[in-house]
């Protein structure tokens, strides 16, 4: 590590389009990454935090630009070069990842020609073909792929989201950049694949000297990465330090809350009541394939979403279904619900085969599990007002109109919105506040099972953690049975009675929340809790992490 | 024009084709010259076949009539001159007709014509495939050919309209040597179309052009003049228009040019232009009522409609004066005609009056009745008509609806009675007996045959009369009984006669004899020659 | 109301919708403009437009164009909404009960679905109205009869995007029948597309509808653009302002809703493309 930056954003401010509701989207940023260093740039949803990242390679929206201070890379300004000489930057000294590799690839050109493309547009075409082909194929290698030469010739169609995010880095590293930008490179990927990736990025800065600036949202990853830290709120830098700095002893008390706010580090969440003893739901052998047609003669494709599971719930209790994507959980949530109909199996639900029933019998059990989904702004429509969204559930079922919506104010109230959300529209809400209101909705109908799938998964960490805390309470209230699909263990272990792992429509463990994290039996699971990220510093879920203290 | 290109190459100095390559004239042939030459048309449509005996379509006819001829020609006034036959005869009793015909006629093929020849054209051939000659070669009797030269007709009873009916459209003569003992209709000789008129046929490129040539054999000396006529496929009415002004072509005929560009064309100073020469077919246009049905079963109604409808603005507007106002069921053009009948002057206070006296009184919208009417599919002058008689009678109170149909739906709902109005364009063929009585007399009610008396009118007193004109052998007598039912078939109205339609025949100034008879463009061209 | 506020910031649109503005009004103020008959022979035939006692001159039968023309704006918009409305219902209907339902349903009404589009439209109108006769409901019914296709692929589409929409599921959770999740969720997000694709049909019906009354196959009895044009068609030597001027109705016509279109595209869709995700 050197003194002189590599980087130097020096009061950095980027202007919003007139009439936003705040006049900077980046304001008056101050940070520095020099050569051979990780800097994370770490916090929630509208920080700032990639704005500022593309802002050093001028790849902001168009409505945005640059309105004070200095980005120094080289003795060059970033904020005032002209066009040409940013071209030569990108791609060349600096280069990006960004979070999903899929659209950042072009479907119709074969990997290798891609990573190739990026060599020849920086070196010229004076490069003789071989040498090109023989970079490509280091590239390949150095990015931890598998036989290079076979893998140069795939589309990216053929390859997983952890080999695509590789094929980008190497693409990244192709004309041995000073600085890597990494805009969230890991969020859209299964824990497992983030463990490698982070692993890779480490890796590659060690070997070659690279300052990385790194774009997370998560405290674990930066846990696991970073050498300094930057936190952004509201487009500002509130606090930057070392990552021990930062992490154990945070000043600022956003810092602090967002720390705490991270899940796994609290204890679980706990019931009023006594479990009930008799299994309230109960799924036995249940399969489904999702079979594709590819055209009018060529085989189905079939695909084994979940195969041969057996669930139980008790009343009052939660049980957590975690698993990477690909594992059934969500086939399996919705199987329960019937949203998706299983292939064989049955579904005894409060002493009924759920499976059995139709049309109206349908209908009336309907009202007795209900669900809350991941994505918040996809689950309300937003043509309907909120208060309608919640009072229809119960009309239907025939509760006169005005109680309904008596009760849908009430219930507004209940987790935490106005009475006058009511006539409001989904739009005019935050994520947060959308996913309360889903909540909300989900138990007017007073069921007896809430599904949560990956209910708090798109949520900021504050704003999971609230979700998580009002979960727990109306369980209680409500002496609610909770199915809770999460791919994020730590999130799993602070709610969670009982743990059931899937992996590939397979159920491999379950077992109270406590044995499962404590002693996993399945290789599985311990690959899972291993790659935690920030195990370093926030502990295995259930172990009090003695790292983190503060008041 | 890349088709004026390839007949320039083909026919080199072609006197015709000098002025169409835009090159002055005298440069290529000498003045006066009288042989040779190639005369470019228009066959519009174009015709199915050419075996003029076989099919009656307007361009057959035209066509044929340089390919088939027949024994006897019609001037202006349909008095008969010498075809095929150099002279004939008709005993007084009126049943026995003897042709005489010219010596050397011959075929394309080079086989002579003989008596045989015409005997089984005339009792073979015609009265199977020819719709409007059947009737009439069917009441000959017995046919005989005392010499090869000498044809002697006998009919069954006195029939004087017979002498008028050997034109070369009605009677056209083929070849017995290839006709005899085949299904005529299926002949694959109809492909060479084999007569013994002045030209025959060379090449027939479908959708492009027909290439007749001159018959060596021709009977008449120093015939044909011109050395060979191409009729060119030209469906789009501008292009034809087009054509004739720029001398692509250098004769048009029938409906070839449109009404509204007659007056501009013949004002061109390349072009004459005249309306003689259709004497025979005499086209009369009618509104066509069904006498069966209410209101048009009312006489007065008929007369109403007759009133209202000022055919002077139609013949202005719609025909831009081409043609004269129709006074009754015969043609002015043709023979028989009598002028002294009921005159129908444009009048809808006269109109009104007799649908008021019907006790058809008019609405609160001024509309007294809803009639449907048939509009005629044959183009967009019946459609500017259908909407000039539709404007004409909703101003007396008759409202009339418009039907669209094709054109096999619409000879089905006329043929099957099942119409209330449409407008017909029907020919007099020469003589009352054979193209007007057709349309009045009750014995031709005959369900689903076309151009019979499809109205259902039925007089009684008209049917007498015009029988008895059919067989009368003096002209006087005949003029007599035909201008009486005249005038019993004005007051009548069985149908509303519109117009008598002209229609224009272009030609270049340089081409003359085109119009010469009563057929006019159908005749066989032999004497047709450029100047 | 915003919706509007946001159309009236489509400059684009605004021009359509000041033109079509005014094709209506001239339709609606037709009779008191033209007290006469359009089929009426007011005035000389031939009389070229701007002189004499006719505006925009007579045609063949001296009929005034321009009340032709204000009366031809009746008929246009008559058949042009009414052949949408019958293509709305009929494509409406199929497709939301394609993409509704799925599977087997759905299999048989896109192949029949299909069948429709395989036969060239305006072949199959002009077989229609050749076949059925010339009269104003059949111009609808054949007109309605070759556009319903298109709108039916769009409302499957929509649907079948709709129908797994997390929002509609929790309807479905809700307990609501079918028939309320089809009209309270995923009809009325699926009608911004279906709004903007019916308002371009508007103008490809009345180009169906000028061309099959150019052939000769509108209704005889009334007066319409195509009729005028296909009327003009031989006399264009002499008389250019019988076909100019209706031909320039149909364009402005056409163009005018197609701007509204285009419009209302921009207006309605973003609303329901906005992803769901931010940043």
């Amino acid at each position: 590590m050197t003194d002189e930056p590599l980087l130097a954003i020096e009061n950095l401010s980027v202007a919003l389009p007139t009439g936003g509701d705040r006049q900077f989207a980046v304001e008056n940023v101050s940070l520095a990454v020099r050569r051979n260093e990780i800097v994370c740039l770490v916090g929630e949803s509208g920080s700032g935090k990639s704005i500022t990242a593309h802002a050093v390679l001028r790849l902001l929206p168009p409505a945005l630009h640059v309105a004070a201070g200095a980005i120094r890379f080289n003795d060059t300004d970033l904020a005032t070069a002209n066009e040409g000489a940013m071209r030569a930057l990108r791609g060349g000294p600096i280069s990006m990842i960004f979070q999903e590799p899929l659209s950042a690839l072009n479907p119709l050109t074969r990997v290798g020609q891609q990573i190739a493309e990026a060599i020849v547009t920086h070196a010229g075409a004076k490069l003789p073909r071989s040498e090109v082909d023989a970079q490509v194929i280091e590239l390949i290698a150095a990015v931890g792929l598998p036989d290079p030469p076979a893998l140069a010739r795939s589309y990216p169609f053929q390859l997983s989201g952890g080999q695509r995010q590789r094929i980008m880095i190497a693409i990244a590293m192709a004309n041995e950049p000073a600085l890597l930008l990494a805009d969230e490179p890991t969020t859209a990927l299964d824990v497992t694949t983030q463990k490698q990736i982070i692993g890779l990025i480490r890796k590659l800065q060690a070997e070659r000297g690279m300052g990385v600036l790194f774009i997370t949202h998560d405290f674990g990853v930066v846990a696991d990465i970073a050498d300094r830290v930057v936190v952004m709120r509201n487009g500002c830098v509130v606090e930057q330090g070392t990552v021990d700095e930062v992490l154990r002893a945070p000043k600022n008390d956003y810092t602090k809350a967002l720390i705490a706010a991270v899940p796994g580090g609290r204890p679980a969440t706990k019931h009023n009541h006594a479990l009930g003893s008799d299994p309230l739901v109960e799924a036995r052998g249940l399969n489904k394939v999702f079979a594709t047609r590819q055209g009018a003669f060529r085989p189905v494709r079939r695909v084994s979403a979940v195969q041969d599971v057996a669930l139980t719930l008790r009343p009052r209790e939660t049980v957590a279904v975690v698993g990477e994507s690909g594992s059934g959980k969500s086939t399996l949530a919705r199987m329960i619900m019937r949203l998706i109909e299983p292939d064989t199996g049955s579904i005894d639900f409060d002493g009924v085969d759920f499976l059995k029933l139709k049309g109206a019998q349908l209908r009336a059990m309907r009202r007795k599990v209900q669900i809350v989904f991941q994505d918040p702004f996809a689950a309300l429509d937003p043509r309907q007002k909120v208060g309608e969204a919640i009072a229809r559930g119960p009309m239907t079922y025939g509760t006169p109109p005005a109680e309904a919506v008596a009760d849908a104010k009430r219930l507004l109230a209940r987790v935490g919105l106005k009475e006058s959300a009511y006539e409001r529209y989904p739009h005019e809400f935050s994520g947060g506040q959308r996913q309360r209101i889903c909540i909300a909705r989900a138990i007017a109908l007073k069921p007896l099972v809430l599904v949560a799938d990956e209910a708090v998964s798109a949520l900021d960490v504050s704003v999971q953690q609230h979700i998580l805390e009002l979960l727990a309470e109306l369980r209680e209230e409500m002496n609610l049975a909770m199915l809770f699909i999460t791919h994020d263990l730590r999130v799993a272990s602070e709610i969670a009675d009982r743990i059931v792992v899937m992996r590939r429509g397979e159920i491999v463990e379950q077992g109270e929340t406590q044995s499962v994290f404590g002693a996993p039996q399945h290789a599985y699971t311990r690959e899972l809790l291993e790659a935690i990220p920030g195990r370093s510093l926030f502990g295995r879920p259930h172990e009090p992490s003695a790292n983190v203290c503060f008041a | 024009m890349g088709m004026n290109r390839r007949e320039f190459g083909k026919l080199g100095l072609a006197a015709g084709m000098a002025s169409v390559a835009g090159i002055p004239l005298g440069l290529h042939r000498a003045a006066g010259q009288t042989r040779g030459g190639t005369l470019s048309t228009i066959t519009h449509p174009e015709p199915a076949m050419l075996v003029s005996a076989i099919s009656q379509l307007q361009s057959t006819l035209t066509v044929g009539g340089k390919i088939y001829e027949s024994l006897l020609r019609y001037d202006f006034d349909l008095k008969p001159i010498p075809g095929l036959a150099q002279s004939w005869s008709v005993s007084p009793d009126g049943l026995t007709y003897t042709f005489k015909l010219f010596p050397n006629i011959t075929f394309h093929d080079g086989k002579p014509l003989t008596a045989d020849d015409v005997i089984f054209s005339m009792t073979k051939i015609l009265p199977e495939t020819h719709a409007r000659a059947r009737p009439i070669f069917t009441r000959i009797e017995s046919a005989e050919a005392p010499d090869p030269l000498t044809v002697v007709f006998k009919l069954k009873s006195p029939f004087s309209p017979f002498l008028g009916a050997f034109d070369c459209t009605t009677a056209p003569i083929l070849p017995k040597h290839i006709y005899e003992g085949t299904d005529f209709k299926t002949n694959p000789a109809n492909d060479k179309a084999i007569g013994c008129g002045p030209f025959k046929l060379k090449e027939w490129v479908r959708g492009s052009h027909i290439h007749l040539i001159k018959h060596e054999g021709y009977y008449r000396a120093g015939e044909p003049h011109i050395d060979e006529i191409i009729y060119r496929v030209i469906p789009d009415a501008a292009a034809r228009s087009v054509a004739l002004e720029q001398g692509t072509v250098k004769l048009t005929q029938w409906s070839d040019i449109e009404q509204y560009d007659v007056a501009r064309l013949t004002k061109l100073p390349h072009l004459d232009m005249t309306t003689k020469g259709y004497e025979y077919f005499a086209p009369h246009l009618w509104l066509e009522l069904n006498n069966r049905i209410a209101p048009m079963n009312d006489k007065r109604f008929r007369q109403a409609v007759m009133y209202a409808i000022d055919r002077k603005a139609l013949l202005q507007r719609v025909y831009f004066g081409l043609g004269k106002i129709a006074t009754g069921p015969i043609s002015s053009k043709t023979r028989f005609y009598e002028k002294n009948v009921k005159q129908y002057e444009y009048s809808p206070d006269k109109a009104k009056a007799l649908l008021d006296e019907m006790g058809l009184k008019p609405g609160a919208d001024g509309k007294r009745i809803t009639v449907p009417f048939l509009v005629t599919p044959s183009g967009e002058l019946y459609r500017r008509v259908a909407e000039f008689l539709r404007q004409s009678l909703l101003r007396v109170g008759i409202d009339i609806q418009f039907e669209g149909t094709d054109v096999a739906g619409w000879i089905q709902k006329v043929s099957n009675w099942e119409y209330s109005m449409t407008t017909n364009l029907v020919y007099q063929l020469g003589d009352p007996a054979i193209g007007v009585s057709r349309t009045y007399i009750s014995s031709n009610i005959r369900k689903g045959i076309m151009f019979s008396n499809t109205a259902g009118y039925a007089n009684p007193e008209a049917d007498r009369l015009f029988e008895e004109a059919a067989t009368a052998t003096s002209d006087e007598k005949r003029q007599e009984l035909y201008s009486a039912v005249q005038k019993i078939v004005v007051e009548d109205v069985p149908i509303v006669w519109l117009l008598e339609q002209d229609f224009p025949t272009f030609t270049d100034k340089k081409l003359k004899n085109v119009t010469t008879t009563a057929i006019g463009v159908h005749e066989t061209f032999g004497a047709v020659r450029f100047e | 109301m915003k919706t509007l506020a946001s159309f009236l910031r489509h400059p684009a649109g605004v021009i359509g919708l000041v033109i079509l503005t005014g094709v209506v009004v001239l339709a609606i103020v037709a009779p008191t403009l033209f007290p006469v008959d359009p089929w009426d022979m007011v005035a000389a035939p031939f009389q070229p437009p701007f002189d004499g006692e006719t505006w925009l001159g007579s045609d063949m039968l001296g009929r005034d164009v321009a009340a032709c023309i204000a009366y031809g704006a009746r008929v246009s918009l008559l058949i042009g909404v009414s052949a949408t409305l019958a293509a709305l219902a009929i494509g409406v209907t199929v497709g939301a009960v394609a993409g509704y339902f799925g599977g087997r349903v759905d299999d048989i009404l896109m192949r029949f679905v299909e069948l429709f589009q395989t036969i060239p439209g305006f072949i199959l109108a002009i077989l229609l109205v050749a076949t059925l006769g010339p009269s104003l409901s059949n111009v609808i019914l054949a007109i309605g009869a070759v556009s319903w296709p298109q709108l039916a692929r769009l409302t499957r589409a929509e649907f079948l995007r709709l129908r797994s929409r997390e929002f509609v599921q929790a309807a479905v959770c809700q307990g609501q029948p079918p028939v309320s999740v089809v009209m309270r969720h995923i009809l009325p997000n699926a009608v911004s597309p279906i709004i903007v694709t019916g308002s371009l049909m508007i103008a490809s019906s009345i180009l169906i509808e000028s061309a099959l009354s150019f052939m000769g196959l509108g209704d005889p009895n009334l007066m319409s653009w195509g009729f005028m044009i296909g009327a003009s068609r031989s006399v264009m030597r002499q008389a250019w302002w019988m076909s100019v001027f209706p031909g320039i109705a149909i364009f402005l016509t056409v163009l005018a809703i197609n701007l509204v279109g285009e419009g209302l595209n921009d207006t309605l869709n973003p609303r329901l493309s906005r992803k769901a995700r931010g940043a």
